[in-house]
């Protein structure tokens, strides 16, 4: 267990940790893995860097606290100028860490997608779009159980946006056509599935279909026909043809249309 | 693929033709030509148990606004009796309901959901009524009926594809309940002609149709022309319309009238060897050039009627355009009676080609030159778009 940072000594006190365990730096946080009470949580110390994404994301988990597969918040500290989160800790590894169990294992990717739509499907019902799926944003439990995380860019129909129209938040290798080329009317459920596509070639073949530069994608997004390699016995090909799309109403139009192809 | 008759003006041929000559699979009433009691009683001298069973009912909400002189405003709940200034939303939403309520109690199997057009291509505010209509709009009764959404798109739409898109989105969203769509699209047609060459509208309108049926709804194409064929030939369309005279087969998103622009016409005969409508008076030169035969329809006893010399000419006879109504719909039934549409895409082929040809034949070896709408003016457009689309 490597700890990249320490958590300070006053911070420590006011949270009654006993023991900081791990720690790790994130774009917007520190997170650091602790005990506390005698039970492991983890603590996200927002760094600030922007507070209108931060509160979208607690207000997020508070409003879906009883909704399986997505992080539980126990409480949420004030602590000098920042804030931390301490939230229920989730024992297993982050996809991008573990992505080469899943290398040319089709069932159990399927498995993955599938269980990743069943967390999702409520909010996709609700209009809520995650915006950023990718394997650093799931945690994959012993057992194979995936929690999704990082909700700080989601997109709610009841909320005002924090985008504007010509960007669109995403991170390159894992983005819709509609993210990368900012189209934000577009932007909905049917996003969501082409990233989940995407994690799912990455998790099978350990690359990205359509390049890995910003250039590279923009690319292949602006020729149309999205094209890309796969073998023989791929058991996924169905559901990739189905959801590569750079025309939004061409990708299927619900989860179960969504998950028809993949072999489970 | 099941062919129903687009009905308006003269209804009774239509319904002749289904009933006397096995034409087509069901029929389409137009509220423009048919009062709000019309359906209690006898149409075309046929008991309604035995035609509202094949029936559905285009309620024409979208023709509230230019329609003078037909009888949409017979209907108490038609939007031709609200004032036209774009203040509808909210009523608009009551008179829809009470559209569909109208047709159930008809006992309707397949339910046409009315919806207003709005002006200037406003996409979003239709988007916004089409899922309103969604959410309103009362569950079905029982797996017996099927509801169908009107969309209706207008010309300056149907060319942009950003348009068309943006629509197939809202369509094909995971809360759309309806079974299927009723398709309503003005064509783009150039003056002097009666079916449309622009490649943008041929490509969207199939899109629009592909779109839907690879997101599992049906789809009804209404007011359809004979570049129908087209687009059952590419996509496996549930219900094609046929129409007598030209207002329906060419939709306006505006207003729906049976005038017909241009002044007197003595009509069209149609060839399904051309695929085309020849004008009356040039089927005199072909007859003086001896060359009927390489137009005219084989096994259609209205075509044998108004070929004969002593036919006298009158685009108001039934003849005319029973004519078209099987030949159109031969020529539909016989491409859908191929599953695969690359099989049928091929077929479709082979019959431009051979018009084609037959122009050709016409030309070179009878010396006989067709014009303007006569003319294969729209062959050569046809035959790019297939097979620009032919999967080998």
């Amino acid at each position: 267990m490597a700890i990249v940072h320490d958590m300070s000594q006053d911070l420590k006190e006011k949270l009654k940790i006993a023991a900081v365990h791990e720690s790790f730096e994130g774009g917007q946080k520190y997170v650091f893995i602790a005990t506390r009470n005698g039970v492991k949580v983890a603590v996200k110390v927002l760094r600030g860097v922007s507070p209108e994404r931060d509160a979208r994301e607690i207000e997020f988990y508070k409003k879906y606290q009883n909704h399986a597969g997505i992080p539980k918040i126990i409480e949420v500290v004030p602590h000098d100028d920042e804030l931390v989160i301490i939230e229920e800790y989730i024992d297993g590894e982050n996809l991008a860490k573990c992505c080469g169990d899943y290398k040319s294992q089709d069932r159990k990717i399927g498995k993955l997608i599938v269980d990743i739509c069943a967390i999702m499907t409520p909010f996709w019902e609700a209009g809520i779009v995650h915006r950023d799926l990718k394997p650093d944003n799931i945690i994959v439990s012993k057992d194979g159980a995936p929690t999704v995380i990082d909700f700080g860019i989601h997109k709610d129909p009841e909320n005002t946006t924090i985008t504007g129209t010509d960007q669109q938040p995403h991170t390159v290798r894992f983005c819709a056509p509609e993210q990368l080329i900012p189209n934000k009317t577009s932007i909905s459920y049917r996003t969501d599935f082409f990233c989940l596509a995407l994690i799912a070639y990455f998790l099978k073949y350990g690359v990205c279909p359509f390049g890995n530069t910003r250039d590279e994608i923009t690319a292949a997004y602006v020729a149309g026909a999205l094209k890309f390699k796969s073998d023989k016995n791929c058991a996924l090909k169905q559901f990739l043809t189905n959801t590569f799309h750079v025309d939004v109403a061409q990708r299927p139009r619900n989860a179960s249309r969504f998950l028809s192809g993949v072999p489970t | 693929m099941k062919v129903f008759h687009q009905l308006g003006h003269n209804r009774k041929w239509a319904i002749d033709s289904y009933f006397e000559n096995a034409v087509g699979d069901g029929f389409i009433f137009g509220a423009y030509n048919c009062t709000e009691t019309d359906f209690v009683d006898k149409v075309a001298g046929k008991a309604k148990d035995d035609y509202l069973g094949v029936s559905m009912i285009d309620l024409q909400y979208y023709g509230s606004k230019r329609s003078d002189g037909g009888k949409l405003d017979t209907y108490e709940f038609h939007p031709t009796h609200m004032p036209q200034d774009g203040s509808t939303s909210v009523d608009g939403i009551g008179l829809i309901q009470k559209g569909v309520k109208f047709q159930r109690k008809l006992g309707l199997k397949s339910i046409i959901v009315p919806t207003m057009h709005y002006e200037a291509c406003d996409l979003k505010k239709c988007n916004r009524l089409l899922s309103t209509i969604n959410k309103e709009i009362p569950l079905k009764r029982g797996d017996e009926e099927k509801v169908y959404m009107t969309l209706c798109i207008p010309k300056d739409g149907i060319i942009s594809r950003e348009y068309v898109e943006e629509l197939m989105v809202a369509a094909t969203d995971m809360s759309i309940k309806f079974d299927g769509y009723y398709i309503a699209c003005e064509p783009v047609v150039e003056y002097k002609k009666k079916v449309s060459i622009d490649y943008k509208y041929y490509e969207n309108l199939l899109y629009v149709f592909q779109t839907l049926k690879g997101q599992g709804f049906e789809t009804i194409y209404a007011y359809a022309n004979w570049d129908a064929l087209l687009f059952s030939a590419l996509c496996d369309i549930d219900y094609i319309t046929i129409g007598t005279y030209e207002n329906l087969r060419n939709f306006s998103c505006d207003r729906f009238t049976e005038t017909l622009p241009g002044g007197p016409s003595k009509g069209w005969y149609f060839s399904e060897r051309l695929l085309n409508f020849v004008r009356a008076q040039e089927l005199d030169i072909l007859r003086h050039a001896d060359c009927l035969e390489v137009i005219a329809n084989s096994r259609n006893i209205f075509s044998d009627t108004i070929l004969d010399k002593q036919y006298s000419w009158n685009t108001h006879k039934p003849d005319v355009h029973k004519n078209y109504l099987l030949a159109i719909s031969r020529l539909l039934k016989n491409l859908a009676k191929e599953r695969e549409a690359t099989v049928r895409t091929k077929k479709l082929i082979g019959l431009v080609e051979g018009a084609r040809e037959a122009y050709k034949t016409l030309e070179s070896k009878h010396k006989v030159y067709l014009q303007e709408e006569s003319s294969n003016y729209h062959l050569g457009a046809w035959l790019t778009f297939l097979k620009r689309h032919q999967v080998e």
